[in-house]
């Protein structure tokens, strides 16, 4: 009797330990979003820290954050596509995307398009060696310029401002960074919170000058005279956000406190 | 006799030897997935650390590109700057002074344009003609506004012709001319050392030769394998979107029938894939399997030759018991296996009959109930009853060697039957006991033929030995001796011969068998001597039994035989019976009764 009991409990341990071992292939969750909800596909281009794709291959950002919550709130199902941003007039016109969502400015491009309220104010400021960071644009041209990208609003201020000489305008950002901290240039103008990424990655090289350029509105561009329903969704959804903190709080998750970007609140905005 | 049966023995390792081979399998399993994890953590974290190095070292890579790419555009813009202040001083912008600067500066070509970007001059290394290919990109980018932004110059990467081209451009100090620069993008490299994708991933080892590859996520950059080498664009798109990708853990997937474990790792526009097949995943478990195998083979000997042992130590034992019974069972009938634990038997040798019931019931209780109501004679069922009591059994057997007890059947016929306790267990505990039956018909007859005359047929000295040896019971008294002593035996012999002696005992003998009562004994004990022994009579009960005796003598009595005896009674009313005081006493009232005769007579 004893020596049954004794093989009992040894087959009952044996066979935990066995089902322990097979434990090792349990599938993981299924996280898919509701595919049932109707699509909104949003033009998007890599801008940290407004939209890129982390090192699992998932897509990450302030605007990411922002477009999930919204369409969530608004009905829809996100669809981020990656676009050539020279063609990003194209793909709008041609329905391959319905909206243009990466820190995209409004300012100046006002009639170009159906566009939100402004979600978030980006300064438009410049970038130096730390040393350097109390002269102003004039002292900081040199003979190549203040390096910035070529058809931006960054690049059009430069070329209205009378400080400013030489405008090194390059294709892509990443040039004109990759100019910048290669010492071709001595300054780099750009977006605030794109700007504080180089900052950060060359941490304690360089600094902002003083000032901003510009507060520049964000929002998200829909396609002219198409007073569609996403539009209005997504609007007030940015709206909502707004009014409740939500884009606060994905702001603040960036950790990013630079004094003078802020989210507009809708009272400000209809100021 | 009892064969020894080894099946219970054999059985027994059998479920052992059995129970061992599926505990070990179990636990062999286990180990083995247990293993098998170990190994997929282990390769997981060193493909972690191989990915975070490949990264590492593309954004090396990618900082070297781009440094080497913003170091050739710095160096377009500076030639063009240069053209510039050499054409507002010398004022030459002819081809031939083009040609002669672009083999200097060693770019691929200029092209020099004016306000309406019509074509003032042009030089290319490889003397094509350049500018209507290069007319479509200066209109359709942001180079067909500089004239309207003179302080912009502008640098770009582009495909003109589907070439690729690192190009520069500013308008002159004057205004009036746009100078674009510009160098073939894919120019061979002219150091050996030059840092490429390739090299990092042939320059280095990692661990359990991962296949690498870098791709762009469209197609492969770079690998180390020439299997993946040899991967389309197209096999390289419709492969990845099958595999599901995991976050800290690797993803699973079959290519060419082959399972591989794969690690994906995205840094800016590279995509950087440490995969492993299966086999180099799992190299541990093969030499764990081998070495758990020899530690199970050889625990698994040492169990069996264990067991072995033990199991010939029970069969000794057992076949001396077996030795022990089948030498008892040579001289019973039947012998039974009593088991006091379950009270069952087992039947070791059954007769026919006793077999036939042992089939029926097992149950000893059923058993020997039917056995002694079916088989038994009526008068032994209480001795056999008592004597077969299960409840008293193990007390009766303590410090006995064996019991026994005699019975008839319900033919007549003598039976022995023994208790032989068989085994203890270790608190001294009767485990089992042998019934034993014998059949005694032959002893008892012997017995019988020397307890008896043969001339009278009456019990004979012996007997009275043996039964004086008895004594009486309680119940029995008051018990009564009767001495007979026959008259005139001798004459009769002298005078008719031996053959009327030996009928004249005879006739006395019978006539004393006729008138007692059927509880008394008659015993010859003397050449013409009776002894009666009486229970339950007292003296004048054994003087009335003399006086019938008597008249049964002289009825039975002829001319030529006088049955004729001498008498004399011994009572011995209660308490201690001494037959041979009785005995004496009732002799001696015999001789006086003699004696008082013989006067009488003369």
């Amino acid at each position: 009797m004893k020596i049954r009991k004794i093989i009992s409990v040894a087959l009952v341990f044996i066979t935990a330990l066995f089902l322990w071992g097979c434990q090792q292939n349990k599938q993981t969750a299924d996280h898919s979003s509701d595919t049932k909800l109707p699509e909104l596909k949003i033009g998007v281009k890599t801008l940290r820290p407004f939209f890129y794709m982390d090192e699992n291959g998932d897509w990450d950002g302030i605007d990411e954050e922002i477009a999930v919550e919204a369409c969530r709130r608004a009905g829809y199902s996100p669809n981020f596509i990656m676009i050539n941003w020279d063609d990003k007039d194209q793909a709008l016109e041609d329905g391959t995307v319905d909206c243009l969502w990466t820190a995209f400015i409004k300012n100046g491009k006002e009639d170009f398009y159906l566009w939100t309220d402004t979600y978030l104010q980006s300064n438009i400021r410049v970038i130096t060696i730390d040393k350097d960071c109390d002269k102003d644009l004039s002292a900081l041209n040199g003979k190549e310029g203040i390096a910035v990208q070529a058809d931006s609003k960054e690049e059009e201020l430069l070329l209205e401002n009378p400080e400013v000489s030489k405008v090194y305008s390059c294709k892509t950002f990443e040039m004109a960074e990759t100019a910048f901290v290669k010492n071709y240039t001595r300054a780099l103008c750009g977006q605030e919170l794109v700007l504080q990424q180089t900052i950060d990655a060359y941490s304690g090289l360089y600094n902002f000058i003083d000032g901003s350029l510009m507060a520049a509105d964000l929002g998200v561009a829909f396609r002219n005279g198409d007073d569609s329903e996403q539009w209005k969704q997504i609007n007030v959804a940015l709206n909502d956000m707004k009014d409740d903190g939500t884009i606060s709080e994905i702001f603040e998750k960036y950790s990013l406190d630079t004094a003078d970007t802020k989210e507009v609140s809708v009272n400000a905005q209809n100021e | 006799m009892l064969k020894m049966n080894k099946a219970p023995s054999l059985r027994k390792m059998h479920f052992i030897v059995g129970i061992f081979l599926v505990i070990s399998i179990f636990v062999f399993v286990a180990i083995g997935f247990s293993v098998q994890y170990q190994d997929l953590q282990e390769t997981y974290h060193m493909a972690e650390k191989t990915t975070s190095f490949l990264k590492a070292e593309c954004q090396k890579y990618d900082n070297y590109i781009r440094g080497n790419s913003a170091r050739t555009l710095k160096g377009l813009l500076e030639c063009a700057e240069s053209l510039d202040q050499f054409i507002s001083k010398e004022d030459q912008t002819n081809d031939e002074f083009l040609d002669e600067f672009i083999r200097t500066e060693n770019i691929g070509g200029v092209l020099i344009l004016d306000q309406n970007f019509s074509l003032i001059a042009q030089a290319d290394m490889m003397h094509k003609e350049t500018y209507d290919s290069w007319y479509d990109v200066i209109t359709n980018t942001t180079i067909k506004d500089m004239f309207q932004n003179p302080k912009k110059t502008y640098i770009d990467h582009l495909t003109v012709d589907h070439a690729p081209y690192d190009m520069a451009a500013l308008v002159s100090k004057d205004g009036e001319r746009l100078i674009l620069c510009y160098l073939f993008a894919e120019s061979p490299a002219s150091d050996p050392y030059e840092l490429t994708l390739k090299s990092i991933l042939e320059n280095n080892n990692f661990y359990k030769n991962p296949y690498l590859a870098i791709t762009d996520g469209t197609r492969i950059l770079s690998t180390n394998s020439s299997v993946i080498e040899k991967i389309s664009p197209d096999q390289y798109k419709k492969l990845s979107s099958s595999i599901e990708w995991k976050e800290n853990q690797f993803a699973k997937f079959e290519y060419q029938n082959t399972t591989y474990y794969g690690l994906r790792y995205i840094y800016n526009n590279y995509y950087v894939y440490s995969v492993y097949a299966a086999e180099d995943v799992f190299a541990n478990r093969k030499s764990f399997i081998v070495f758990v195998l020899e530690i199970y083979m050889a625990v698994g000997i040492i169990i069996l030759a264990f067991q072995k042992h033990s199991d010939k130590i029970s069969i000794n034992k057992m076949e001396k018991q077996l030795d022990i019974i089948n030498a008892i069972s040579t001289s019973y009938t039947s012998i039974f296996l009593l088991h006091m634990d379950r009270l069952e038997l087992e039947a070791v040798n059954p007769s026919n009959y006793l077999n036939a019931v042992f089939e029926k019931h097992s149950n000893a209780y059923e058993f020997l109930t039917e056995v002694c109501e079916e088989k038994i004679a009526k008068k032994y069922h209480a001795s056999v009853r008592n004597f077969l009591d299960l409840n008293t059994l193990a007390d009766r057997l303590k410090g006995q060697v064996f019991l026994c007890n005699e019975f008839q059947d319900n033919q007549g016929i003598w039976y022995s039957v023994s208790l032989i306790p068989q085994k203890y267990d270790s608190n001294g505990n009767l485990q089992t006991l042998l019934i034993a039956t014998r059949d005694i018909s032959s002893a008892k007859e012997t017995e019988e033929l020397s307890f008896k005359d043969r001339l009278t047929g009456l019990y004979n000295r012996n007997y009275m030995e043996v039964r004086s040896k008895e004594g009486v019971r309680v119940g029995d008294f008051p018990v009564s001796l009767i001495m007979v002593d026959c008259n005139y035996l001798k004459r009769t012999n002298d005078t008719l011969g031996h053959e009327y002696g030996d009928l004249l005992l005879q006739r006395i003998a019978n006539a004393i068998v006729d008138t007692i009562p059927k509880s008394c004994i008659v015993m010859r004990v003397g050449g013409d001597e009776f002894l009666i022994l009486c229970m339950q009579c007292n003296n004048q009960q054994a003087k009335n039994i003399i006086s019938d005796i008597k008249e049964k003598l002289v009825e039975r009595s002829d001319e030529k035989l006088i049955l004729s005896a001498a008498f004399g009674a011994a009572t011995v009313e209660d308490g201690a019976f001494c037959f041979e005081e009785v005995y004496k006493k009732a002799d001696q009232e015999m001789y006086r009764d003699k004696k008082a005769n013989r006067i009488k007579r003369e």
